[in-house]
């Protein structure tokens, strides 16, 4: 079973595990695991571990492993849950170091770990086959498994990282190998970049796999631009992912549109924010133009975030239709609101901000949340249009634009009604509304993918349509902007909640009411477009639906107040009830082992030899002596380790025959002893520490 | 030592036919010295016969009698029959297999528990007795059993009390692969159990059995090969424990090992390396412990890590 694979130096793992504790910010728990794998240095027990051992231990590891990854999962971000998990790992090892640190052997056999070969292996055993086995010590792939979830934590940016990882694998290779100093400064400076750019690296991997989980397009969550899919071809896909769910609590029915962003420039296929140049200077203190909402708590704990500034208590109470809304949101998404949504509550936030535009991104203390809306407000939160940039139209657009309004009179309109309704007769009576496009013009020149739109091919999707109205209002004479969202258009009547999928996403114009003083939802697409989006596939994917349904609920119960404590608490019995099940086994087979030389058979203290005296010395390589094993088997093992066997075997046979034999020794034999554990001694103390032998 | 040098040629001897067990031959012969039976199990055309058949060759003046024991088989055919004899009108015993110096029982686990237990006193006692009259076993008498392991069909497992009379329960196992192919060699032309040669007499077998029992066992090592076959009765997943016969067979098999090692004196070295094929059999456990994955043999071995070693 010995082989000649080194475990890490001494205290390496603790320190190691200290760094990981202050690199994720769990010092506790690292201390505690610290703790747990250094006291096997100082503990007087081990067991004697063998193979199957291992696999239990890893099979321990794997189910702790797939359980925080569903629990990860349930907590929301799929993208991310890797990089969680990594950073969870030290502890999920934990069972198979304890094993390593805790075991006679100081080494296990790579097939233990998989269930398949471990079966070969038995079998082969079974059948007295030969078997090749790798062995190694699990020390090292843990450090390095400590250092790779070390940089993935939330602190590892900070400047203390690299001295400590430099640091933390010097120590490990410099316990390894003799090196010259000039070399071991190389080793050492190579180590330092690579875990270095290996941490940028993870780093990268993480903001990308971030970055991955929102969705681009006329869904997305960016409040500064939208790339639209105008002169893009093929067909474009949603998710058919359950995104809100929204439960109407006042009035019939919630909002038809549900508003997450709103943008006032189009140039080159893609929608901007702008802002005039007096706003624009007060973004410099606040990012993108967001500003808190104002808060007014009625009662203690649960305060309403207002949607416009100049709102009074007097508004809150003013009957207004509302609705609860559900669904998973990270910080800094857009909250999908009604146009005229007046103000929100019960949301668990870090804070809520709006933009001049009216855009409303929040910071969501978890990762689902819930929340009511009140809606029907009469003014809209966005700010009046500002001419220069809510009437602008790009050049390249203008003739096309100009040559439309003119055609269909849009300035000879009156009121911003009789536009929208005269578009919206337009697009309905000559436009077909399709999402597979075949408009291509990457380059954006004349014509634009968006004249031949609305002069040629009059097939389109939403954005066509979006875009187009905005532009044609503006051409009008009319401030208009352009939003994207959500249509609310699926009503599960069993639940009484309205669906919100990915494929409900949609763009739309907000176009200025002059004589009321405020904005309205215009929606210039043909109806009729969802049931085209949805197309053949108007099934519900229910089990999707279930499953969402499911981790979504399950996660708002398990926060809310009183089932944490009654989830924690049961988290915590279970736990501590698999820890005291496996401790308590463990306890039963313990072997101690032993510091001091004594013998229960005999009254009389036991004969002593001069070899007793390479007990201390020895013990600092194989590590303290288990009471089962005699002496000599124990001392047997030093051969291993670079020690010659033959003064070894002479010395063992002496000591035997001083120890064991009833009949008086030849005192010249003590003396020979006394020779040959000084030679050895020396011999041993030259190996200084187990890592240093070959 | 004498002795030392007599009871490696013999094991030599052996060993140059049963290829690659020299360990298990050792016990075997160790067995044999002490004065016990034993019990070889392992699945079939591991070697188990050819050991015996080894020894016996090996040993000069020795006779070497073989029952292969089957359902039918009866105590009679065993022990043997007194028969009337037509011209003295008198009955003569007529001496069944178990008269010899060593007696191969093969598969012994097949015959039933009434045969079985015939061989009971013959191995306990070193004597036979049939229709009231004592016979005694002379000289050596050494039981060389064979069992196929117990789950195989059509087997009756022993009796815990016969488990008992054997000394040792030895495993042969397979061989590595080299150890195989050499015995492919030898077997090329002739068997080399027909070679084979006597190396001792049978006066020489008692003469190092006699010299074992001079090997000294300090009484700290008596307390200890005690304390190892009591601490089984502290196990709650046996239902019978060691007997004070299986320590009394641990010190006579650990003093052969010493002597088989030139040394005059026996450490606890020697003692551990026989504790599971002498203690193990013996141990019947609870039928709930069988399934969940605990042999006997493991128990004891878990048992010699435990049980304090004297340094």
């Amino acid at each position: 079973m010995e082989t000649n694979a080194h475990p890490p130096p001494r205290l390496l793992l603790g320190a190691t595990l200290l760094f990981w504790g202050a690199m994720t910010g769990n010092p506790f728990l690292a201390l505690l695991a610290a703790l747990t794998i250094e006291a096997a240095n100082w503990m007087h027990f081990r067991w004697d571990f063998n193979d199957r051992a291992n696999s239990r231990a890893w099979r321990l590891s794997m189910a702790l492993t797939i359980i925080t990854a569903a629990l990860i999962w349930l907590d929301g971000d799929r993208y991310t849950a890797l990089p969680k998990l990594i950073v969870w790992l030290p502890i999920l090892f934990l069972p198979l170091q304890f094993v390593q640190s805790y075991g006679l052997c100081n080494s296990m056999a790579l097939n233990s770990f998989s269930f398949f070969t471990h079966l070969h292996q038995e079998r082969n055993r079974r059948l007295g086959m030969a078997d090749s086995v790798i062995r190694f010590n699990f020390g090292n792939p843990y450090f390095v498994t400590l250092l790779i979830s070390a940089s993935l934590g939330t602190n590892a940016h900070q400047i203390i990282f690299l001295p400590a990882l430099i640091l933390l694998s010097g120590w490990l290779v410099f316990s390894r190998v003799k090196v010259r100093p000039f070399a071991l400064i190389l080793l050492v400076f190579f180590a330092g970049i690579f875990g270095f750019s290996g941490q940028i690296g993870m780093e990268k991997l993480y903001k990308w796999a971030n970055e991955l989980s929102g969705e681009g397009g006329y869904g997305s969550n960016d409040p500064t631009e939208s790339k639209t899919s105008i002169g893009s071809l093929g067909r474009i896909k949603q998710s058919s992912e359950m995104l809100w769910r929204v439960k109407v609590i006042d009035g019939n029915r919630p909002p038809s549109l549900l508003r997450l962003s709103s943008y006032n420039r189009f140039r080159a296929k893609v929608w901007r924010n702008r802002f005039p140049p007096e706003i624009e200077k007060s973004l410099v203190e606040s990012e993108g133009g967001f500003i808190g909402l104002r808060t007014v708590e009625r009662t203690l704990g649960e305060p309403d975030f207002l949607m416009r500034e100049e709102m009074t208590e007097a508004d809150l109470s003013q009957q207004r239709p509302s609705y609860s809304i559900r669904g998973a949101a990270r910080p800094e998404d857009s909250l999908p609101l009604p146009g005229s949504s007046s103000s929100v509550r019960q949301f668990d936030l870090d804070g809520i901000e709006i933009n001049p535009l009216g855009t409303v991104r929040i910071f969501p203390k978890k990762s689902v949340i819930e929340g009511t809306v009140r809606w029907g407000d009469l003014k809209s939160p966005e700010d009046d249009p500002w001419p220069e940039l809510d009437l602008a139209i790009d050049p390249t657009e203008q003739e096309t634009l100009d040559a439309i309004v003119a055609e269909l009179g849009l300035k000879d309109l009156p009121t911003i009604q009789a536009k929208t309704a005269r578009i919206s007769q337009w697009f309905r009576d000559e436009f077909t509304y399709t999402r597979y496009l075949t408009i291509g013009n990457p380059q954006v020149t004349i014509p634009t993918p968006l004249s031949i739109f609305l002069t040629n091919s009059k097939r389109g999707h939403c954005e066509y349509f979006a875009t187009a109205g905005t532009l044609l209002l503006r051409a009008a004479g009319a401030p208009a902007r352009y939003c994207v969202g959500f249509a609310i258009a699926e009503n599960d009547t069993k639940r009484k909640e309205w669906i919100i999928r990915g494929t409900h996403a949609h763009a739309w114009v907000r176009a200025w009411d002059a004589e009321r003083g405020t904005w309205i939802d215009f929606d210039p697409t043909p109806p009729g477009w969802l049931d085209a989006e949805l197309g053949n596939s108007h099934e519900t994917p229910w089990l999707a639906d279930a499953y969402q349904r499911i981790k979504e609920d399950f996660f708002l119960w398990r926060n809310r107040p009183a089932n944490r404590l009654a989830v924690t608490i049961v988290m915590w019995v279970l736990g501590l009830g698999v820890l005291a099940f496996i401790a308590r086994r463990l306890w039963k087979s313990k072997l101690v082992v032993s510091k001091n030389i004594a013998s229960p058979y005999s009254s009389e203290p036991p004969a002593r030899t001069p070899l007793h005296d390479l007990e201390k010395p020895a013990t600092r390589i194989l590590g303290a002596r288990p009471t089962g094993l005699t002496f000599a088997g124990w001392l047997q093992k030093l051969t291993g380790y670079d020690i010659p066997a033959e003064p070894l075997d002479e010395a063992l046979q002496l000591h035997q025959r001083m120890r064991f034999d009833p009949q008086p020794t030849d005192p010249s034999l003590e003396q020979r002893l006394t020779a040959l554990v000084d030679e050895l001694s020396t011999r041993i103390r030259r190996l200084k520490s187990p890592s240093n032998n070959p | 030592m004498r002795e030392t040098e007599l009871a490696n040629k013999l094991e030599q001897a052996v060993c140059a036919v049963v290829r690659g067990q020299e360990e298990t031959v050792r016990r075997v012969l160790a067995c044999m010295f002490a004065g016990g039976h034993v019990l070889l199990e392992d699945y079939p055309g591991t070697g188990k016969t050819t050991l015996a058949k080894a020894i016996s060759k090996s040993i000069g003046g020795a006779e070497f009698k073989r029952v292969q024991f089957t359902p039918d088989l009866l105590p009679s055919d065993i022990l043997g029959v007194s028969i009337l004899d037509p011209r003295t009108q008198e009955f003569r015993f007529h001496h069944g297999p178990v008269f010899t110096d060593i007696l191969l029982a093969d598969e012994i686990n097949r015959a039933s528990p009434r045969t079985q237990s015939a061989l009971l006193e013959a191995m306990g006692e070193r004597q036979v007795t049939v229709e009231g009259i004592r016979h005694d076993l002379d000289g050596l008498f050494f039981v060389i059993a064979t069992q196929n392991p117990v789950e195989f069909r059509g087997t009756y497992p022993l009796p815990e009390a016969q488990m008992d009379r054997f000394a040792m329960q030895c495993r042969l196992g397979y061989v590595s692969a080299e150890d195989e192919a050499k015995i492919l060699a030898d077997q090329r032309e002739n068997h080399p159990l027909k070679s084979m040669q006597p190396v001792l007499t049978r006066e020489e077998i008692l003469e190092i059995s006699a010299a074992s029992r001079a090997i000294r066992f300090s009484d700290e090592l008596r307390h200890y090969a005690v304390a190892l076959v009591a601490a089984t009765r502290g196990i709650p997943e046996v239902q019978l424990a060691a007997s004070p016969r299986a320590s009394l067979a641990l010190m006579k098999i650990s003093q052969v090992m010493s002597l088989f090692e030139g040394r005059e004196f026996v450490t606890p070295e020697a003692i551990q390396s026989v504790a599971v094929d002498v203690i193990a059999h013996r141990l019947v456990l609870a039928p709930e412990s069988k399934y969940s994955g605990m042999d006997a043999r493991g128990m004891v071995s878990e048992l010699i890590a435990k049980v304090p070693a004297p340094v």
